[in-house]
C-alpha cells in the first residue's frame, strides 16, 4: 500500500504551556514495496512521523493516507475502521521488549492476531511462524518472556508485530542496544520480510544500516523533510548539515579517492559491491 | 490522557510562583481550615463561602491557572454532586425546617439542597487551593518544604530526610512513568488492544496488558535508580548541602499576614456566631423606619 502525507502538523499538548511543534506541514511519498530509511537528529520528529501511520497520532493539520486508509485532522474524513489500519501496518517501538507481559512467549505472540479476531488456533499458528522467522525455535514457545536474555525478549517483541503479518513494517531504531551480530541477524530479517514484499519503513541512527539495507532515505530536520533521496547519493555529499555519519564503506572509499582510486561511488552499497568496484578498477589500471 | 496533566507545575513566573514554598504550604492549610469552618444560619454559610470562593477564583486568575483548568477536574465531581443530593434529600438533616417542595406525601426540605451544595462548595473551593499549589510550585520545592515543616521531629529521631527523599523520588517519577504508560498504550494499541471499547473481559485484558510491563519496568528503574544512588555513596545520615535554598521573602511575610488575618477572622465570625448580613439588614431597616 502506498503511503501519502498531504501537509502533515502535529503539536503536541496544543494550547497548553508546554505546546511543542513536532511536525510541520510534512508532504511524503512512500513507495509500496520500499525500503525506507528515516534519518534526522534525536527529537527532529522521527518518531511522531511514524506514529502517524495507524492512527496512534492524528495530524493536528493535515492527513495521512495508507491505501484507502485516511487519517485526518478532519473527523468526517478519518476512516472508521482503525483497528483493520492497525493490523495492516504494524509499528514496533523502540526497545519493544518492554511490551511483554503474558505467561509463555507463544502466548505473548498470539496476543495481538487473537485481539484482531483470529481464533486460538490460528493465532497459535501465526505465533509459532512469527517466532521462527524471528530465529527462535520450539524450545522457546513455553518459557517465560522474563526469563530471557535482552536480544531473545526483542526477538519476541518483533515476532508479536510480525504474527499480525503486516503489509507495512515500521521499526523505530529495532537494534538500538543489541550486540552487533544480533543488529545483523535481525537486519537480515527485515531484508527477507522486504523481499517478500513488505513495505519497510525503518528509523535509525546507524548510517551503515542505512546505507546497506534502504533504498529510500528521507532526511528530517526541525519537523520538516529536508531531502528524500537514495543512501548513495545521500552520501556522497557532505552531510554535517544534518549531522549524519558517513557510513564506515563510504569513509574507506573516500579515503581510497583522496589517494588517487577512482571509484563509482553510486554503485557501492555494502562489502561485495565494493571489492567489485576495487577490482575493476584495478584491472583497468594494469 | 490530556487530563493527566492537571495539577501539573506550569512554568511561569507569577507573583504566586515567586513565593516561598514555605509559606505557600502554610496558606493552604489556614485556607483550608478557613473553607471548613460552619456558620449556623445558612445566609452566612453561603456569603462566607462565596467571600472564600472569590478570594480563591482571584488566586487562581494571579496563579494563571485558567478556569478551564478547575472545570476540567469538576466534570469528575458530577456523579458525586448527584449522589451528595440523592443522600441529603433521602435522609434531611435532623432539624431540617423549610420545606422547598412536596412530592406526594414526601417532603423535600430547603436544607437538603443547601447542605449538598455547601459541600459541593467546598469541595470546589479545596480542588482549587491544591491545584493553586501544585501547579505553582515545583514538586521538588514543595518536598523541601515539608522537610522543613518537619524538622522539629528530628528530636526524637524521626527520619524526615528519609521521608522527604521518598517523596521527592515519587513525585520526580510520575511525569516518567505516565511517559511510559503512553508509549506502553501505544505499543499494545499496534498489537490491536482497544483500551476504551469492548467487554469486560477484554478491559481486564487490555488493563493487564499495560499494568505487567509497566511494574516491570518500574522495578528495574527503582533498582538502577538506587544503584546509582550507591554507586555515588549516598549516606541518608549524612550532613549535606543543597544546591537550592529556600528563601523567605517580605513577599511571603505580606501574604502570609493577609491570609492569616483572613483566616481570624472566618474562625471569629463562626465562634461567636456573628451574622453581620443581619446586622447590616438590622441597620437599614432601623435607618428606613426612622
Amino acid at each position: 500500500m502506498p503511503i501519502k502525507y498531504r501537509g502533515v502538523t502535529y503539536v503536541y499538548n496544543e494550547r497548553t504551556p508546554f505546546s511543542f511543534r513536532a511536525l510541520n506541514n510534512v508532504d511524503l511519498d512512500i513507495v509500496d514495496g520500499s525500503f525506507t530509511a528515516i534519518v534526522g537528529r534525536t527529537g527532529c520528529g522521527k518518531s511522531t512521523l511514524i506514529q502517524q501511520l495507524n492512527g496512534l497520532l492524528v495530524p493536528t493539520k493535515g492527513e495521512v493516507i495508507v491505501g484507502e486508509y485516511v487519517v485526518s485532522h478532519n473527523r468526517k474524513r478519518r476512516t472508521k475502521r482503525i483497528k483493520e489500519l492497525r493490523r495492516l501496518v504494524g509499528i514496533v517501538f523502540q526497545f519493544p521488549e518492554y511490551q511483554l507481559f503474558e505467561e509463555t512467549v507463544e502466548k505473548d505472540v498470539a496476543f495481538g492476531p487473537k485481539n484482531f479476531g483470529a481464533t486460538d488456533k490460528e493465532a497459535l499458528e501465526n505465533a509459532h511462524k512469527a517466532l521462527l522467522s524471528a530465529g527462535l525455535d520450539e524450545s522457546f514457545y513455553k518459557r517465560s518472556p522474563f526469563d530471557l536474555s535482552g536480544g531473545e525478549r526483542r526477538r519476541v517483541a518483533i515476532a508479536g508485530i510480525l504474527a499480525l503479518n503486516p503489509s507495512i513494517l515500521v521499526l523505530d531504531e529495532p537494534t538500538a542496544g543489541l550486540d552487533p551480530r544480533g543488529a545483523k541477524e535481525m537486519m537480515q530479517l527485515f531484508e527477507e520480510l522486504h523481499d517478500k514484499g513488505t513495505t519497510v519503513i525503518i528509523v535509525t541512527h546507524d548510517m551503515n544500516i542505512v546505507l546497506e539495507h534502504s533504498d529510500t532515505v528521507v532526511v528530517m530536520d526541525d519537523g520538516e523533510i529536508k531531502e528524500v533521496t537514495t543512501p548513495t547519493l545521500l552520501f556522497n555529499k557532505e552531510n554535517d548539515r544534518y549531522s549524519l555519519e558517513t557510513p564506515l564503506l563510504y569513509k574507506f572509499v573516500k579515503a581510497l579517492s583522496d589517494r588517487g582510486m577512482k571509484l563509482d561511488l553510486g554503485k557501492i552499497k555494502d562489502i561485495p559491491s565494493l571489492a567489485r568496484a576495487i577490482a575493476d578498477a584495478r584491472g583497468k589500471e594494469q | 490522557m490530556k487530563g493527566m496533566t492537571l495539577g501539573r507545575f506550569a512554568p511561569f513566573d507569577t507573583f504566586i510562583h515567586r513565593m516561598d514554598p514555605r509559606s505557600k504550604l502554610l496558606m493552604l492549610v489556614l485556607l483550608m481550615v478557613g473553607v471548613f469552618y460552619s456558620y449556623t444560619s445558612w445566609t452566612m454559610t453561603f456569603v462566607m463561602g462565596g467571600v472564600l470562593l472569590i478570594i480563591i477564583l482571584i488566586l487562581l486568575l494571579i496563579s494563571k491557572i485558567g478556569l478551564g483548568q478547575l472545570f476540567s477536574s469538576l466534570k469528575a465531581l458530577w456523579i458525586m454532586i448527584i449522589i451528595l443530593l440523592l443522600i441529603n434529600v433521602l435522609v434531611p438533616p435532623v432539624n431540617a425546617s423549610l420545606v422547598a417542595f412536596r412530592i406526594g406525601d414526601y417532603v423535600i426540605y430547603w436544607d437538603s439542597i443547601f447542605q449538598s451544595a455547601k459541600i459541593i462548595i467546598r469541595l470546589v473551593m479545596m480542588i482549587a487551593l491544591t491545584l493553586i499549589l501544585t501547579a505553582t510550585t515545583k514538586p521538588l520545592d514543595l518536598t523541601y518544604a515539608l522537610e522543613w515543616y518537619m524538622m522539629p521531629l528530628k528530636v526524637i529521631r524521626f527520619p524526615t530526610h528519609e521521608i522527604a527523599m521518598t517523596i521527592s523520588i515519587a513525585l520526580r517519577f510520575i511525569p516518567t512513568l505516565l511517559d511510559e504508560t503512553m508509549r506502553i498504550m501505544k505499543a499494545q494499541a499496534s498489537r490491536g488492544v482497544d483500551f476504551e471499547h469492548g467487554r469486560v473481559k477484554e478491559k481486564i485484558k487490555a488493563i493487564l496488558s499495560l499494568i505487567v510491563p509497566l511494574f516491570m519496568s518500574a522495578f528495574q528503574r527503582s533498582e538502577e535508580l538506587a544503584n546509582a544512588m550507591e554507586a555515588r555513596g549516598y549516606n541518608p545520615r549524612a550532613k549535606r548541602t543543597r544546591y537550592r535554598n529556600l528563601h523567605w521573602s517580605t513577599r511571603d511575610t505580606l501574604s502570609l499576614a493577609f491570609i492569616v488575618l483572613l483566616t481570624a477572622g472566618v474562625i471569629v465570625t463562626s465562634v461567636l456566631d456573628w451574622n453581620f448580613i443581619d446586622m447590616i439588614f438590622g441597620i437599614a431597616s432601623l435607618g428606613v423606619a426612622l
